[in-house]
């Protein structure tokens, strides 16, 4: 019986809190103390999730995923020392147990997909939910009985993976969990304004679907009806989508009318067209067969494109184009080369999106990191050259099949020619992105060890070379720091200058620490607070909050004889303000 | 092996190369993944290989999917991880990479089950010998880069490379400069080695080991040394699917788990990549007992079937003085198995009887000691005291850093299995008892019965496969929930120490202080006495015998429990299993906080002393016969995490004093003094030389008594050396 199924299989996820709450109670350290509570709220919500999807998993008699996630994660929270390692470790082995799970649950032992056109609820819902805790786990620090947080954890995840479900009756489980991928990858996580995009895309589905109980179908046009109320543009662009895939009952062309009419009627609040041009780009970049389709489905993937960018015109949250993106998806192909790259590039989406927006990173963009590690920057110029080679390599496809309809371009050509567009796109950045990830020849400061300059302490030197020129150059260093008490500064203020020494107090070459651009507030996470993106986070000793630091890299230009390496504390700081090193590495 | 599978097979091995060069290439030169990468993709080669030339069932394609995809996607993981800034992360990647290994493993051994049949087959496919060498020589890359050799290894890898360059066993030219060639850490000649009438320095150690390790150490240096250990390694385990087809060959299913638990955890599994004695012992032995199993069955054997049980039987004591005490009762096996063969087997017992007496003669003319380094008066068993055999004999599977279960818990269904075995009076437990019996007589009551520094389990490990065997009849029926159920929950548990022991293969090497390093590291994180929870042998205390206890009846009584039940449907008996191994922890914090403190230690781990030292020293010999202690300087203090058991306590403080000065002690709970002491007064008339007796590790240390005296609960324990330095032993707690 499943539900005693799941009965028996939440005991895991229970142990593994209590587990994780009694190593956490008996720490000194309120930092440690506060990031175990998070890890232990993290790891008893995934492994719940993980324990419902099993227990709706044909076939699945035990899910070995369900305890060696448990059991793993429970073991890395008691043997590694606190802080973002331990973190990472932890995320990275939720996140595996969640996607095995996923891949258990929908596929079965050939590979194959379990139900071509009907996804459990049960299967949905827990899944929504597991990745909404992963990618947005600022919702597990305290308060956790709050309404919002509640609402955030609960019941959008709920709306969100019955939508899928309501949406896999009618266009397939493909393309449903296709759409909630992508979906869940532009917020990130479970947003309202997300969930209402696919909320409304469901509704749609039901109101013209017979089988339905009626009730059920005049809950879903009442909600339509209410949508503008909840914001208008918004509003107005979801209900749009929603009756794009009531049917025949609303061709195309009149919808488009309808959004032309109103991007119109809000013409003097709309983004600059460069930045809604970027945004929308972004959002293309999710589903590129959207441009490639066949004949089945086209118009349901241009008038999501369409709609994405009468969206990203009305607003400059990526997540507000999630109706265009789930409609486009929902009208890609389900077999062929295309077919086969969208879902493995949406797959690498989720999973790399989820990585980074998971703890202790907690990227605010994790979608532009993701393309920024694969060597790709989310910059209008290079997203409009991919966009425009993809939209020219579909328009190309499109006229060969127009003038030989019998032609049917090669999979593999299809994607070499995507590939070498990546590459090509790609090539320096990830050049960069390798020669950042090799490891630092030496690590002069670690987190156990941080270095503190305020008021008291403003040098801080160390020596790097017994004899100056006598070991390899030092090519590149990278610095991660925070500042402490430092609001009231400019951004772009000066607080110190790394130097690299020759002999005597020569400097051979310096590079400043400026705040809000190589490093920022350490309590930015806090809404009063406002700082650039960060590197890593960890949960600060009040339990409420991340606090953040931030990494400056920098690279030698010639090969240099230097005997130190110091670090100056800008004269003209206010004293209170004190500068953080917890990292500092070097690259022979 | 059809000819496309073989040319797929070298078209893999060559693509594996390649592949294993561009992995290398991005990592840098310090990585520590560099020659793990360098290995990884010619052990997924080979793991196909092994599927593609078998007999097997193949796992379900979404599976393989899987287990690619992860793999791929950890590859990245490490070629990536600065730049995601995972940093202090390599132990983590590289337990993701063993655990990976071990699904793959885990997946083909299930597929090889059909290669054994309804029953055992006589030879064992060679899939089954290949499968771990794979594994062993795939971990070698890091465990080499992450430990030196260690204990004897170097010794034998010395007398190896004198062999292999010098032609000769004499090291007198070899310390000097030779260690270099395979450790950073120079080496002396141990204590006892035998010197020669010139002036030669041989080794205490054997050569027939460095004998066999010097071809391939001459090509590969210690590369090549420790391919052969693993190749050793992975023939032993073969060897145990051998001697199941021996004793039980109608349960292949149950022999097949038995397999992989020996092959693949520990303590097998720690020797795969190191140099001891102790496998090739254990080898021979199993050899000499497959030939003695299939010589019961022969009326007539062929000489080349009695050289086969000579062979392995007179090595032993060549190998190693000590496995001599296998050689008798193997002779005493063959002749109360065989059918009249007496004859036969006298010219098998005259043959030994010579090896050893030209053992004794060289050893005496060479060393001038018939027993190399060993006395006769060691053979006398009754100058030992039954707590001595206990200590020993118990120690070797419960101590918690020697022993067997508490550094592989999966052995822990011997107990039942042996009870089933004494049910069914099997002959394997009757062999066993004879074989084993002098042997662990003689080692039991000696002082390092553990083997000195070493990994757990030495001495015994010779034994190993008739333990595997032994669990057959338990693993037969684990489809009772009962056995399952603990099956699993001890699976897990060896599961994850079995990757903290080849991640951090030095937490292996405990010294004989009644601690272990995960245990002191829990008690240093937690700031508690975890340690008092775990069993010891060599530091006897409550655990010890509430383990010994309650697993040798609950275990059985447990499973007897349920034995008409038989599982069925959605039972997760692995949910049950691995939940209640998870409330361990919780429970084990539980006890912590409410169980009161009877003794501190004050040498243990979670003893906070900001200055001080150990003592003895570490490297001491005959560890067991001190009680630890800690010297603290004058000025200094200490404090040691109590949990209180009521409201006042008595506290016995076991101090002596250094160097016959004034000792002034402040003692409190926390910032509230208890009492200020005088110690030289207090400890005036006892002995002075108490810090060192033979025998038992319970000395006699001077002792100050305080108290009673008012208790503020939730305080540590603080000693303040206001004048003097002392060292501090124990304390012992009596609370009211």
């Amino acid at each position: 019986m499943p539900l005693l199924s799941l009965f028996e299989r939440l005991v895991i996820p229970l142990a593994a809190w209590l587990a994780v709450a009694a190593y956490t109670g008996s720490q000194l350290d309120p930092a440690g103390r506060a990031e175990g509570s998070l890890l232990g709220v993290l790891i008893a919500s995934i492994v719940a999730a993980i324990a419902a999807i099993g227990s709706r998993t044909p076939g699945s008699r035990t899910s070995p995923e369900l305890a060696a996630t448990a059991l793993l994660a429970t073991a890395v929270v008691w043997i590694a020392y606190q802080g973002p390692s331990r973190g990472a470790v932890v995320s990275l082995i939720l996140g595996l147990g969640l996607g095995v799970s996923t891949v258990r649950a929908l596929f079965d032992n050939r590979g194959r997909w379990r139900v071509e056109d009907r996804l459990d609820p049960g299967i949905s819902v827990p899944l929504a939910f597991g990745y909404q805790c992963l990618m947005r786990c600022d919702l597990l620090l305290p308060p956790l009985l709050e309404a919002r947080t509640l609402v955030s954890l609960l019941v959008l995840p709920m709306l969100a993976g019955g939508s899928i479900s309501v949406l896999a009756s009618r266009f397939g489980t493909r393309r449903a969990v296709l759409a909630g991928g992508l979906v869940v990858v532009l917020a990130p996580g479970w947003t309202l304004t997300s969930t209402f995009a696919l909320t409304a895309l469901a509704a749609g589905t039901l109101v013209t679907d017979g089988a339905k109980p009626s009730a059920l179908r005049w809950i879903a046009i009442a909600g339509l009806v209410l949508l503008p109320l909840w914001n208008l543009p918004k509003g107005l662009l979801l209900l749009l989508a929603a009756l794009a895939v009531t049917g025949q009952a609303f061709a195309p062309m009149p919808l488009l009318t309808v959004a032309a009419a109103l991007v119109a009627i809000m013409s003097p609040q709309l983004q600059s067209p460069m930045v809604a041009l970027r945004t929308w780009a972004g959002a293309v970049l999710l589903v590129p067969a959207a441009i490639m389709a066949p004949a089945a489905g086209r118009w349901q993937m241009r008038l999501g494109a369409i709609l994405a960018l009468a969206a990203a015109l009305v607003s400059s949250y990526s997540e507000a184009m999630a109706a265009g993106v789930a409609l486009a998806a929902l009208g890609t192909p389900i077999r062929g080369a295309v077919a086969t790259l969208q879902r493995a590039w949406c797959a690498t989406l989720v999973i790399g999106t989820a990585l980074i927006s998971a703890y202790p990173w907690v990227r605010q963009e994790p979608r532009q990191d993701l393309l920024e590690l694969l060597g790709w920057h989310t910059e209008a110029i290079a997203l409009l050259v991919v966009v425009t080679a993809v939209v020219g390599l579909g328009l190309l496809l499109e006229l060969g099949r127009r003038f030989e309809p019998r032609w049917t371009p090669q999979p593999g050509v299809v994607a070499g020619l995507l590939l070498a567009i990546a590459l090509l796109l790609s090539q320096g950045n990830l050049r960069f992105t390798l020669r950042q990830g090799i490891a630092p020849t030496e690590v002069l400061v670690n987190s156990y060890g941080p270095i503190a300059l305020d008021a008291t302490t403003d040098t801080w030197q160390v020596t790097v070379s017994e004899s100056s020129g006598s070991e390899p150059p030092i090519v590149a260093l990278a610095v991660d720091s925070h500042l402490t008490r430092s609001g009231q500064l400019i951004p772009g203020s000066a607080v110190a200058t790394v130097e690299l020494l020759g002999d005597g107090d020569q400097v051979l070459a310096g590079w400043p620490l400026r705040t809000g651009q190589e490093t920022g507030e350490w309590s930015s996470a806090r809404d009063d607070v406002v700082a650039p993106p960060h590197w890593m986070t960890r949960v600060a000793s009040e339990g409420t909050f991340f606090a953040r630091s931030y990494r400056a890299h920098f690279e030698t230009t010639r090969p240099m004889p230097v005997s130190r390496l110091r670090i100056r504390r800008a004269e003209d700081l206010p004293p209170e303000t004190a500068l953080s090193i917890v990292r500092l590495e070097i690259r022979r | 092996m059809t000819s496309p599978h073989r040319v797929r097979t070298l078209v893999e091995a060559v693509a594996a190369m390649l592949t294993a060069w561009v992995l290398r290439g991005c990592l840098g030169v310090e990585d520590p993944f560099r020659d793990t990468f360098w290995i990884l993709p010619l052990v997924v080669a080979a793991l196909r290989a092994i599927e593609r030339h078998t007999e097997i069932r193949r796992a379900p394609q979404r599976n393989q999917w899987l287990a690619t995809l992860t793999l791929g996607g950890w590859i990245l993981l490490t070629i990536f991880r600065q730049r995601l800034g995972l940093v202090a992360t390599d132990w983590f990647l590289a337990a993701g990479f063993l655990l990976l290994l071990f699904q793959r493993v885990a997946t083909l051994l299930i597929g090889l089950r059909p290669s054994l049949g309804r029953e055992l087959p006589r030879r064992p496919p060679l899939a089954f010998f290949f499968l771990p060498l794979v594994v062993y020589l795939a971990i070698q890359p890091w465990s080499s880069a992450h430990r030196q050799p260690d204990g004897d290894e170097p010794y034998y890898l010395l007398v190896a490379h004198s062999l292999a360059y010098d032609l000769d066993v004499d090291l007198s030219n070899n310390y000097d400069a030779d260690w270099q060639h395979f450790m950073t850490r120079r080496i002396e000649p141990q204590p006892g080695d035998p010197v020669g009438t010139d002036g030669e320095i041989y080794s205490r150690h054997g050569f027939l080991l460095p004998l066999v390790l010097a071809p391939a150490y001459r090509l590969a240096g210690l590369k090549g040394a420790m391919w052969i250990m693993a190749a050793l390694t992975a023939a032993l385990a073969w060897m145990v699917l051998r001697l199941a087809y021996r004793y039980m060959p109608g349960s292949p299913s149950a022999a097949l788990l038995a397999y992989g638990i020996v092959g693949f955890s520990p303590p097998l599994l720690l020797y795969s990549y190191q140099i001891w004695v102790e496998v090739p012992a254990a080898l021979l032995l199993s050899l000499a007992l497959d030939r003695l199993l299939d010589l019961r069955q022969i009326d007539q054997p062929r000489p080349s079937q009695l050289a086969a049980l000579a062979g392995p039987t007179l090595l032993l004591p060549i190998l190693k003085m000590r496995f001599g005490l296998l050689v008798a009762p193997l002779l005493l096996l063959a002749v109360w198995r065989s059918r009249g063969r007496n004859l036969t087997l006298g010219w098998l017992g005259g043959a030994l009887a010579v090896l050893a007496a030209s053992l004794m003669a060289f050893n005496a003319l060479r060393f001038g000691n018939p027993l190399r380094i060993y006395s006769w008066s060691e053979l006398d068993l009754l100058q030992y005291s039954v707590m001595d055999f206990a200590r020993g004999g118990l120690g070797m599977f419960y101590d918690c850093a020697f022993g067997l279960f508490p550094n592989a818990p999966i052995w822990f269904l011997l107990l039942p299995a042996c009870g089933l075995l004494i049910r069914r009076r099997a002959p394997l437990l009757i062999d066993s008892l004879m074989i084993c019996g002098p042997y662990v007589l003689l080692i039991a009551p000696r002082i390092e019965w553990f083997g000195g520094w070493a990994p757990p389990f030495r001495y015994p490990l010779v034994f190993l496969p008739l333990l595997a065997v032994a669990l057959i009849p338990i693993l037969d029926q684990r489809w009772r929930p009962g056995v399952r159920t603990l099956a699993m929950a001890l699976a897990a548990l060896t599961l994850v120490l079995t990757v903290v022991w080849v991640v951090i293969p030095g937490w292996t090497y405990n010294f004989a202080d009644g601690r272990t390093h995960l245990l002191d590291q829990a008690g240093n994180r937690l700031g508690a006495d975890i340690a008092r929870f775990f069993p010891s042998t060599v530091r006897p205390r409550p655990a010890t015998w509430w383990w010994i206890a309650t697993s040798v009846l609950a275990i059985p009584v447990g499973m007897r429990l349920d034995a008409r039940r038989r599982l069925t449907g959605n039972q997760p008996a692995t949910t049950w299993g691995v939940a209640a191994l998870i409330l361990l922890l919780p429970t084990l914090m539980f006890a912590n906080r409410t169980l009161p403190t009877r003794v501190v230690h004050f040498e243990d781990a979670f003893v906070f002393r900001p200055r001080g030292i150990v003592y003895p020293p570490p490297w001491v010999l005959q560890r067991p016969t001190f009680t630890g202690a800690w010297t603290l300087p004058a000025g200094r203090w200490l404090a040691a995490p109590v949990t209180a058991g009521g409201e006042r306590v008595t506290i016995r403080l076991f101090a002596l004093p250094e160097a016959q000065q004034p000792v002034h002690l402040w003692i409190g709970a926390g910032e509230h003094q208890l009492a200020k002491l005088d110690l030289q007064t207090a400890v005036a008339e006892q002995p002075s030389n108490a810090k060192q007796q033979s025998g038992t590790a319970q000395q006699e240390w001077p002792s100050t008594t305080l108290g009673p005296i008012e208790w503020p609960s939730g305080e540590p324990l603080v000693i303040r050396t206001l004048e003097g330095s002392l060292s501090l032993d124990r304390a012992e707690l009596t609370w009211q």
